[in-house]
């Protein structure tokens, strides 16, 4: 009877030599490197911050910001269940702290001094979730480099996008996932951290998979239950919170006269014009695409060769999930949001770094049979992201550019025009970007009108057409800027009182020049004007 | 400052409080699965092959006919070489006194019975009348109605010699949980107690021991003074005492070897037994020997005897405030603010589904679906309980009213029915 017990009643399985990460976080070393990292990473974004074209988005979520810190209230406009707040309401809270210390001439460059912070904690993360998933130093310092020096990461994390905000939080949530201590409540943190990602960006539910597998692969045995419990029970539960917020404001299923979350999901799913897949050929997603190839032809195409190699690889099969369930997601037919890329690239990183280093490792273990046929295979990887993509990325326009004229000193001027030109009583239609700063001006909040909240067709908010019964006819000034331009040529059927509000203006002012110029136009409607299109819902 | 923003001020610091104390409970109760290494380090360990130590183990039994010859029987067949077996009888119970005369006669050398003459009966009186017949190098606790693993000594004896304790406490485990639906509940919050919260007092100094499956070295047990013969809950009462004076306790479990018990068989002695836990933390709370603690271990002791007050509070008042702000259409973020609290409340309920289906594995018997139906729609109509035992039991302290309610068992955890219903000492301790 003794015997059965002489034995121990639990076992815990070791982990495997080639899980176990060959040193965990913690020795100075990896603390210098990370750092290092982390204020490399800080400097490249944060050196020419306003020079970048600022894009829409931007300038929504700082004016929503804005809009939260001032009135309490999710959005200047009616909130209309776009995207969970959580993003807007952190970069709120960096609004009202950094005002003190941060001096940025425009709203949104200051908005865009919190990236540059959070692309820093990016590269810390990265470097961290590369040493935790055993990748060597050298091989974690290439995955973070990749990451930093990349123009399509550059690019991308110096905007101020939701994604940008979720990514920390998605990073930490991996990290705290593939803990070497495998402590319960380390989970829950991940949990809850992967929620607070979700509800900044609710694309990056792609990025669940991932974080989820890492959890199964680091827990074990009789505490995996638990660990499931504690990463998934907070984390669900937090993520209520979206839908709980829409119920309690009765607006959770659609009703007459207001918005709803139903209508709002509806919209983004389904009715939102499909732009096709990235592959077919000339579709708004394979454009889109090529604007990030034109960027970067070699980590987001290599990346994701290394991702699917790295799939063999039982150790990296977390980093390459989190690149593969979004990429194949992201291939069939529907709406590719600009900034999905973001979430993607330090998956990118990690599974073309950990495939290198899994290189390394085999021919170490003079494994050679491995050693040739990853090797073939991270070549064929690098081959077709050099060679490929470049000619990928020749198919669309190129919108965005990393040295075109400084977005910012353009903006500054114009805003600085509208300030001494343009009377505090009359109305202007402008681009996000110009919202906050002119509202600081002192102008009324109603008399600077987002352009695209003009758009009757698929406009979401009803206060916008009782303030404007007549359209464009209740405008006296427009600003016409690359976005209102590019909007205007993507929709050629929609957005008609930004158009009428364009032919029926003058130029006043021109700031910049070639594509990137802002005009001050004023209005001059002429009697026999068409009527403004009737609001409809 | 507008009123809604002092409303979502005062509102914000509640839910504030109530879910860092959900918290703090969830922390208590899921330590044993913190990381693996801390579930192994939960057993008992040592090598029970070379058992040095001798047992006197005090069974306290008053008109427990049905029960008493088995359990007697039971322990008598342990496996370990040198125990001996106290029988605690009443002197006006010569109907009791007959099974463990018997058992004597069956068991000679092991089994002895010890006539309590104590005035009014109860267990702690009881056992200190037994405490100067111990002729063992340890004093053990069981409970008449106990089912104790005949391997437990050998591990307990191994357990003190790995250890270098004074103390070892070992699992109790209430076994019918399909009874009803409050003995789901019950059956759970004994796995949370013994598998996992004691074992994190132990190793924070602090604890109150359980009523059975106690093993307390003898000459500590003598120089403590034995048990508090006015305290309704001495086995608390004693662990105090002895993490007050420095003495160790070494908490060890093992789902092979736990001790069965059953669920008070009606609601309303579930109730007379939470109240009378409760009425002893607050005794031990008044008594105030815990005040001589460190001051880390003193916020502990505060907060550990407070605890079931506070678990019951939190169960019923994190639902209401929501429904508070719900009937009273509260604006928006004060209504989200009151939902707050229910993440680790419902993370908890989330637990006891993974902890029910452990319970079921470790015990080999198989749970139904409705058993996990049952235990999400117990969770509130148990809380309310646990709330109304709490403020029974402040009442009834408050009055001053001190007598012992007693626990009826019936046997149900032996799987045998129709055991006459017999008033007896409950399985006072075991406090979860």
């Amino acid at each position: 009877m003794t015997a059965v017990l002489d034995a121990p009643a639990i076992r815990i399985r070791p982990t495997p030599p080639q899980q176990r990460p060959r040193r965990t976080w913690g020795p100075s070393a990896d603390v210098g490197i990370a750092t290092s990292l982390g204020v490399l990473a800080a400097i490249t974004r944060g050196t020419a911050l306003g020079a970048q074209a600022f894009s829409d988005d931007e300038g929504t979520y700082v004016a929503q910001a804005w809009s939260v810190a001032h009135h309490g209230s999710l959005s200047p406009y009616t909130y209309w269940y776009d995207h969970p707040p959580l993003g807007w309401l952190v970069l709120s809270l960096w609004q009202v702290l950094s005002s003190p210390f941060v001096h940025s001439a425009t709203a949104v460059g200051s908005g865009r001094s919190l990236m540059v912070v959070l692309s820093g904690i990016d590269a810390v993360l990265l470097y961290v979730a590369s040493r935790r998933l055993g990748l060597s130093r050298l091989a974690g310092v290439g995955a973070a480099a990749l990451w930093v020096l990349s123009p399509l990461a550059l690019n991308y994390s110096r905007m101020v996008f939701l994604d940008g905000i979720a990514l920390p939080l998605l990073l930490g949530a991996f990290v705290l996932a593939l803990t070497p201590r495998r402590h319960l409540w380390i989970f829950a943190l991940s949990g809850v951290l992967l929620a607070g990602a979700v509800l900044c960006k609710e694309t990056l539910l792609l990025s669940v998979p991932a974080v989820v597998l890492a959890v199964w692969t680091r827990s074990e045995g009789r505490t995996r239950p638990y660990c499931l419990a504690a990463f998934g029970g907070p984390a669900v539960l937090l993520l209520g919170f979206y839908p709980l917020l829409a119920t309690l404001k009765g607006e959770l299923l659609p009703g007459a006269d207001h918005v709803s979350l139903w209508s709002a999901l509806r919209f983004q799913l389904i009715d939102r014009p499909s732009g096709g897949s990235p592959l077919s050929p000339g579709s708004a997603s394979a454009n889109q695409l090529s604007q990030w190839l034109a960027l970067d032809p070699v980590l987001l195409v290599a990346g994701t060769v290394a991702a699917v190699v790295a799939l063999r690889v039982r150790r990296l099969r977390p980093a390459a999930l989190g690149l593969l369930v979004p990429v194949v997601v992201s291939l069939r037919p529907g709406y590719l949001p600009d900034p999905f890329v973001i979430a993607l690239l330090p998956f990118c990183a990690l599974a073309l770094a950990g495939v290198v280093d899994a290189v390394v490792v085999a021919s170490t273990r003079r494994r050679h049979r491995t050693l040739v046929r990853a090797t073939a295979a991270l070549a064929a990887a690098l081959t077709v992201g050099v060679v490929a993509a470049p000619a990928y990325a020749d198919w669309g326009p190129q919108r965005h550019s990393l040295d075109s004229a400084h977005a910012e000193r353009d903006l500054v001027a114009a805003e600085a025009y509208i300030g001494s030109h343009v009377p505090k009583n009359q109305r202007l239609l402008v681009d996000d970007s110009l919202w906050v700063d002119l509202v600081e001006q002192g102008r009324p909040e109603k008399d600077v009108v987002w352009f695209y909240k003009t758009d009757f067709t698929n406009n979401l908010d009803p206060s916008v057409a009782r303030a404007l019964p007549d359209g464009y006819r209740d405008l006296q000034w427009v600003v016409s800027s690359p976005v209102l331009r590019s909007a205007l040529a993507q929709y050629p059927g929609g957005l008609e009182n930004a158009r009428l509000a364009i032919r029926y203006s003058t130029v006043v002012a021109t700031f910049g020049t070639g594509p990137t110029r802002l005009e001050v136009r004023r209005l001059h409607i002429p009697k026999g004007a068409p009527r403004p299109p009737a609001p409809h819902r | 400052m507008t009123v809604t923003t002092v409303a979502i001020t005062l509102v914000a610091l509640v839910a504030m409080l109530l879910s860092a104390l959900a918290v703090a409970t969830l922390w208590w109760q899921l330590h044993a699965w913190r990381t693996p290494e801390t579930l192994v380090a939960t057993g008992f360990g040592g090598d029970p092959s070379t058992p040095s130590l001798s047992f006197s183990l005090l069974v306290p039994a008053r008109h427990e006919t049905a029960v008493l010859g088995d359990t007697l029987d039971l322990l008598a067949a342990n496996d370990h070489p040198d125990f001996e077996i106290i029988a605690i009888i009443g002197h006006d119970d010569p109907e009791t006194q007959a099974v463990a005369d018997a058992a004597s006669a069956r068991h000679p050398g092991i089994v002895r019975v010890v006539i309590d003459h104590s005035e009014p009966k109860n267990k702690p009186k009881g056992m200190n009348t037994a405490l100067p017949h111990c002729r063992g190098d340890v004093v053990g606790v069981f409970d008449a109605e106990d089912e104790v693993d005949i391997r437990l000594l050998r591990r307990v004896d191994a357990a003190f010699r790995r250890s270098g304790a004074d103390v070892v406490q070992g699992g109790v485990q209430l076994m019918n949980f399909s009874t009803s639906w409050y003995s789901l509940r019950n059956c759970l919050e004994y796995f949370f107690w013994f598998r996992s919260r004691l074992h994190l007092h132990a190793e924070h100094r602090f604890i109150p021991l359980g009523g059975n499956t106690v093993f307390i070295k003898t000459d500590v047990l003598r120089e403590a003074g034995g048990w508090d013969g006015e305290c309704l809950a001495e086995d608390c009462d004693l662990g105090v005492r002895l993490s007050s004076t420095g003495h160790t306790v070494e908490v060890c479990y093992d789902p092979h070897l736990v001790t069965r018990e059953e669920t008070p068989d009606t609601i309303r002695s579930l109730v007379k037994q939470r109240t009378r836990w409760n009425q002893g933390f607050l005794q031990v709370l008044r008594k105030g020997q815990w005040k001589q603690l460190p001051p880390r271990q003193r916020r502990l002791a505060r907060w550990t005897l407070f605890s079931p007050f506070l678990q019951a509070f939190t169960g019923v008042a994190a639902p209401a405030a929501v429904l508070t702000a719900l009937v009273v259409h509260a604006p928006v973020p004060i209504a989200l603010l009151t939902f707050v609290p229910m993440v680790p409340t419902m993370a908890s309920l989330l637990f006891e589904i993974v902890a029910l289906r452990e319970f079921c594995r470790l015990y080999y018997v198989r749970p139904r679906r409705w058993d996990y139906v049952r235990l999400v729609l117990g969770t509130l109509p148990y809380s309310l309980l646990l709330s109304f035992a709490a403020v029974r039991a402040v009442v009834r302290e408050a009055r001053g009213q001190r007598g012992w309610e007693k626990t009826e068992h019936v046997g149900a955890h032996r799987g045998v029915t129709a055991y006459p219903s017999q008033p007896s000492y409950a399985p006072t301790g075991a406090t979860p």
